[in-house]
């Protein structure tokens, strides 16, 4: 839990303090739909249009032209290149695992800087039964400047469908 | 191709069902009931439907209830059953609500089809148990004949509410859906129908459970569940931990290191017997007692890594992950699951050597289980794990596996997760603190380290062999875990916490054991092992012992026993992975006597009781408020229950240190002396006769202690006195209590005098000249007033702002202390003096205030500045000038300043004594033979602050006069008028009046500047008629009236003030004609 505000601290802590709240305090669910409320279809449109170009260039086997849509994010909205490290451990890992097909798993806005889009990619090609190795890809889209880029989730974020999710009812601020 | 489930819970649909809206005119609380009921016995229903199945029972048959309730009944291979139908069992089903079931059964003619319960047999091919049977093949021709292609057959879509067609695509050698088939609906739910249940090769599907809401018309809503018939495992989702590299992840500890044995040299040192005995100002009484001690080589006294073949481990710790189960209902008895290899071993593994590969393995000791979310806990371990630690710059290697199951002849497999290694680095053992705020202690390292350091476990010989010391209920491991890249070396501000296991958790996590034994060595010229005194079972239960004729006895409360007191046994603490050791503490143990044994609030602040005090000059009255005290009732909850000794043998056993009081240190359990006491003094009452009302420590208010301890944070302090054992020296108490300095309290100055108040406003007054008639004898230049004046009853009436604060008394007997000045925010331009009770203007003295009896007084009489006076005549035709004045108070004789004060400052606006005022379209009408002569009176109009005019005319009189014969009062002087300032044409002006009444305009000499202005003394009021303004015609000739103004400057008592008086000259009436 510590990792969680380490890493999220910042940005609930800006994007809460941005209203008062009727009942005196702000939970975790209050900050997400104050977010939500500033978001459009455009939005999930974009997130979803750059997730699928990003899918689309593993699939086609471009892992650089993939690799150079993906950003690094130090959990406070701020958006960087990705190291040449980092870029270097995922060609060798979307090499062996490479994405034979893939289908999106479910999608879901928290805050600017938090957000899921998990994909499922099959890096083998499906056998008789119709099944084939799957192996997630959960991105944290962020968005900065009225722009989304693509991060890769990391260990201190939180995701809806991990055990770190973020109790709804945390209270954020009072 | 995976396969999504519903998990539909109707539970959790109650309480949507409490905002359902009911129509017609029954009860709301008895249909929130019935609806509660009828959803609760659902919801129970389907539970047993789904425990049933996950034993391991099968469905293998659904019909219709007939009873009217609309009901399924379902049959179970172990020949029970489940109805599930909605509305509550007993009541009658609403007519024309029956069932409908769906099922796969065999034709005649042998082949699979479709029944339904309301028509019967239907001719819609099925798919049967062993797939469907295909047709005839082409006669033979004395070969054997040829297989037929397999015909279609229809099935369920995914959520049981059509039926779907397949056919085999020959080409794919596999199933398809036909898309032109049109899908035959059968969980068409239309009103009348009760439940609809379809069962296929694998699911029930329920349509038309009632979830407990409804409608916009009133009408029951209605969801569909499935359940697998079976419980067959067809699929499993991993649910993460977290997610790494966009990966998702659990985390996975292991610990890795060298094995050690024991060291192989003897040693020796210094052993203290007995402490030194120091006194208050640590100097010390009584020296302590030593000896010299000897461990030799086979005690394992201490321990070094082991070196050669088989000195590594690595150890997986037993982990547990999640996964959602399809379906949710899954039987996991009769699977059998395993790991992938990891599937990125060549990638992430850092060792080549044969029988070093990682790998996950399923629990043997943990069996997989379902909680209570109907989620797979599956119990794992891992092989080798160090070998896919991190890479040396720290990277996770993110190893990839997943969990697959064999489930009848299939092999059913999750996704591919990684695991996230976690290294954890044992470093000590350590004792469990009493308080778990405070850090942990770490044994000693070494048996030499623990025989000749401080701490020691001091038990008493008078044992209860029916309750021994278990030394490990009072010990756990301290260890260090790194994460995602974390050094485990770090230090500073990188530096890992430490974390603690238990020796359980040791245990069910790690496989790990803790071994408890004696660690023999030898005192002085001692041949008997000082560590015999204590028999320690590999479990780490002690029991204390003494020698006699030559053998070993427990130890009981008895004499003979008392010969163990002062002896040390050491206790070696081993942590094993098998029979291999991977850490070693040892732990001395003193033998004391019975009331030596620390207890368990030694050196722990016990704040024995508690009070609050109002913060006085004096104390409170009467005097037993003034105290705080301790009742031996209360020390004995509190202290000698705990040591668990009688009032006489605390006494006896403890000794007050004399003449200091102590404080909490900035580190727990630690103390400070109180310098000169300045909190005051806690005083012990020792008397021998105290009962349990007696006092027992006793603090008494004083001022001075008071300010000390309101200056410190939350304005308290616990204040203790020094208890010592005198049979332990290191055993002391800190007894004490805790005081409270309350706040000063806080007083408002109440409202002013409604009658007083300015309009709208609440604390702002007006001040002026008295009444010219005044009976008082006060002349025009007392312009004063007392601020107490404007109070309701002349009085200023505090009270306390808010409730009452406890412990002070009433505001009555508070003693006020109040005095008066101005406040620092003043009118624009003005300043204060150093005592504030004048406001000035530069040098100029505007206003002053007494501060002791509040009296406020504008200017200085008849001596008044001209500023003060040019100030008060500005402005608006009311007031121009104000003061703040400010209500400062102190509490006490001594002066205690308040909290806060509240409506201290009272606003004083100090009103115009005269009002000046121009004349307002005054007509000169020349009769073109003489010049106009205007008496000066016409020009202007004086009125005091109470609305009286100076002059006027009285009814029917053509002269001005002394109408309220307050002309005098107000010490009126002159009029005066610069005609050269009026722009007029055809006219000029000038002044003439009585002798030396009129002086004319003076032009600049040598000395003096030119006065432009004609000045009328007008001191008598006959003047205002006997001096005139005389307008003179010009040769030319005014056609037109024309309207100018005249500046008169009228100088009274209180200053001067400036008006225009507008004056319309009109044209001679003939001279148009003309």
């Amino acid at each position: 839990m510590k990792k969680l505000f380490i890493t999220a601290a910042a940005c609930l802590m800006l994007w809460s303090c941005s209203s008062e709240s009727k009942k005196g305090y702000k939970t975790f669910s209050d900050v997400e739909e104050e977010f939500a409320a500033t978001l459009t279809a455009n939005d999930s449109t974009e997130v979803l249009a750059a997730g699928t170009a990003l899918l689309d260039n593993l699939k086609a086997g471009n892992i650089d032209d993939a690799l150079d849509m993906l950003n690094s994010t130090d959990g406070q909205g701020n958006v960087t290149a990705l190291p040449d490290e980092k870029r270097q451990e995922l060609a060798k890992r979307f090499k062996r695992f490479p994405v034979m097909d893939y289908e999106l798993e479910y999608y879901a806005f928290s805050l600017p800087a938090l957000n899921d889009l998990k994909y499922r990619t099959f890096f083998a090609e499906k056998d008789a039964s119709g099944n084939a190795p799957a192996l997630s890809l959960m991105l944290n889209p962020v968005k900065k400047d009225g722009k989304w880029y693509l991060c890769l989730k990391e260990a201190g974020q939180p995701a809806k469908d991990a055990a770190n999710a973020v109790n709804p009812d945390l209270i954020i601020a009072q | 191709m995976r396969k999504t489930f519903l998990k539909v819970s109707l539970v959790t649909l109650i309480a949507m069902s409490m905002s359902a809206t009911f129509t017609g005119c029954k009860d709301y609380d008895d249909d929130i009931n019935n609806l509660t009921e009828r959803v609760d016995k659902i919801d129970a229903a389907i539970k047993a439907i789904n425990d049933k199945v996950a034993q391991g029972f099968v469905i293998t048959k659904v019909e219709p209830l007939t009873d009217g309730t609309g009901g399924i009944r379902i049959y179970f291979s172990n020949d029970t059953h489940q109805d599930i139908y909605n509305g509550a069992k007993g009541e009658q089903g609403v007519a024309g609500t029956p069932a409908v079931t769906w099922e796969i059964v065999k034709n005649d003619a042998g082949e699979w089809v479709w029944k339904n319960s309301k028509d019967g047999i239907t001719d819609i091919p099925a798919q049967g148990p062993a797939g469907p049977v295909g047709p005839a093949g082409p006669a033979g021709t004395g070969k054997p004949g040829e297989t037929g292609e397999p015909g279609p057959y229809w099935a369920p879509n995914e959520e049981g509410t059509q039926l779907i067609k397949w056919v085999y695509d020959k080409d794919k050698k596999t199933w398809v859906k036909d898309a032109t088939a049109t899908p035959i609906d059968i969980a068409v739910n239309v009103e009348g129908t009760g439940i609809i249940a379809v069962k296929d090769n694998d699911f029930l599907y329920l349509h038309g459970v009632e979830t407990g809401e409804k409608d916009e018309n009133g009408k029951p809503i209605t969801e569909t569940v499935k359940i697998s018939i079976n419980g067959l495992l067809r699929g499993m989702v991993f649910v993460p931990d977290l997610y790494l590299d966009g990966v998702e992840g659990t985390r996975y500890a292991f610990a890795e290191g060298i094995y050690k044995k024991p060291g192989t040299d003897a040693t020796d040192g210094t052993i203290t017997i007995t402490p030194a005995v120091t006194d208050a100002d640590g100097n010390e009484t009584t020296a302590a007692v030593t000896a010299d001690f000897t461990i030799p080589a086979s005690s394992a006294w201490s321990y070094v890594d082991m070196t050669g073949d088989g000195k590594d481990y690595q150890l997986g710790s037993n982990d547990s992950i999640l996964f959602e189960l399809n379906p949710h209902n899954a039987n996991i008895k009769s699977a059998k699951f395993f790991f992938a290899n990891i599937a990125n071993k060549e990638q992430v593994s850092t060792s080549r050597a044969a029988n070093t590969d990682p790998s996950f393995a399923v629990s043997k000791t943990n069996a997989p289980k379902v909680n209570d979310k109907d989620q797979l806990v599956l119990s794992y371990t891992m092989a080798n794990p160090g070998n896919v630690k991190y890479t040396a710059d720290g990277k996770n290697t993110l190893p990839i596996t997943a969990l697959k199951a064999e489930v009848e002849d299939d092999t059913i497999s999750s996704d591919f997760f990684t695991v996230v290694m976690s290294q954890v680095e044992f470093t000590a053992f350590s004792f469990i603190p009493v308080d778990p705020a405070t850090d942990d202690e770490h044994l000693a390292l070494t048996g030499k380290a623990a025989i000749e350091g401080a701490h020691e476990i001091a038990l008493s010989y008078a044992q209860d062999l029916d309750n021994l010391y278990d030394l490990s209920e009072h010990i756990r491991v301290c260890y260090k875990e790194a994460d995602f890249g974390k050094n485990l070396d770090a230090t500073g501000t990188d530096a890992l916490a430490e974390k603690q296991a238990s020796l359980t958790e040791l245990a069910l996590r790690w496989g790990l054991t803790v071994k408890f034994a004696g660690m023999p060595y030898y005192v002085g010229t001692s041949q008997t092992d000082e560590s015999m005194y204590a028999n320690v079972t590999e479990a780490g239960v002690v029991t204390l012992r003494y020698i006699t004729n030559g053998a070993w006895t427990n130890c009981v409360d008895n004499a003979a026993s008392r010969s163990a007191i002062g002896k040390h046994p050491v206790v070696a603490v081993t942590l094993l992975d098998g029979d291999k050791v991977i850490l070693a503490g040892y732990v001395k143990i003193t033998i004391v006597d019975k009331t030596a044994v620390p207890s368990p609030i030694d050196n722990k602040p016990i704040v024995l009781r508690s009070k609050t005090f109002p913060y006085l000059c004096d104390a409170a009255a009467p005097a037993k408020n003034d105290t705080v005290q301790s009742s031996w009732a209360t020390t004995s909850d509190k202290v000698l229950s705990v040591l668990g000794i009688s009032e006489a043998e605390f006494k006896a056993t403890y000794a007050v240190e004399e003449g200091t009081t102590y404080v909490e240190g900035t580190t727990a359990n630690t103390f400070d002396k109180v310098a000169d006491n300045k909190y005051g003094d806690v005083v012990y009452n020792a008397d021998t006769e105290a009962g349990p009302t007696n006092g027992f420590l006793t603090w008494t208010y004083s001022k001075d202690a008071a300010d000390e301890i309101a200056d410190l944070t939350g304005r308290k302090v616990k204040l203790f006195r020094k208890f010592t054992n005198k049979l332990n020296a290191q055993s002391f108490l800190y007894l004490g209590v805790e005081v409270t300095i309350a706040d000063a309290p806080s007083i408002t100055f109440g409202t002013l005098d409604p009658v007083f108040l300015a309009t709208g406003k609440t604390d702002e007054v007006g001040m002026r000249v008295p009444q010219a008639k005044n009976t008082l004898g006060k002349d025009v230049y007392a312009f004063n007033a007392l601020l107490k004046d404007y109070y309701k009853n002349d009085v200023i009436t505090e009270t306390y702002t808010g409730t009452a604060p406890a412990g002070y008394p009433t505001i009555d007997k508070l003693v006020v202390n109040k005095t008066y000045r101005f406040a620092d925010t003043q009118f624009t331009g003005l300043t204060l003096n150093g005592d504030k009770d004048q406001l000035l203007s530069g040098t100029d003295l505007i206003a002053k205030i007494n501060k002791t009896t509040g009296e406020i007084t504008y200017g200085n009489g008849a001596t008044t500045s001209e500023k003060a006076k040019d100030l008060l005549n500005g402005g608006t035709d009311v007031y121009n000038i104000w003061a703040n004045v400010k209500i400062d108070a102190t509490y006490g004789t001594c002066g205690l300043a308040f909290k806060a004060l509240a409506s201290d400052v009272v606003k004083v606006d100090f009103k115009k004594p005269v009002i000046v005022g121009g004349a307002k379209n005054y007509s000169i009408a020349p009769n073109g033979i003489d010049p106009s002569k205007e008496s000066i009176g016409n020009f202007f109009t004086l009125t005091d602050s109470y609305g009286n005019a100076l002059f006027g005319k009285a009814s029917g009189a053509t002269t001005w006069s002394d109408i309220n014969s307050i002309y005098a009062f107000y010490k009126v002087e002159s009029a005066s008028i610069d005609f050269s300032k009026v722009a007029v044409s055809g006219v000029t002006f000038s002044m003439e009046g009585p002798a030396s009444t009129v002086t004319a305009p003076t032009a600049a000499t040598a000395t003096t500047p030119a006065n432009p202005a004609y000045v009328a003394n007008i001191s008598k009021i006959a003047n205002l008629n006997d001096i005139k303004v005389v307008c003179n015609y010009g040769n030319e000739v005014l056609e037109k009236a024309q309207t100018v103004e005249i500046p008169v400057v009228v100088k009274y008592s209180w200053g001067t003030q400036e008006v225009k008086a507008t004056v319309t000259i009109l044209p001679f009436p003939g001279a148009a004609a003309n």
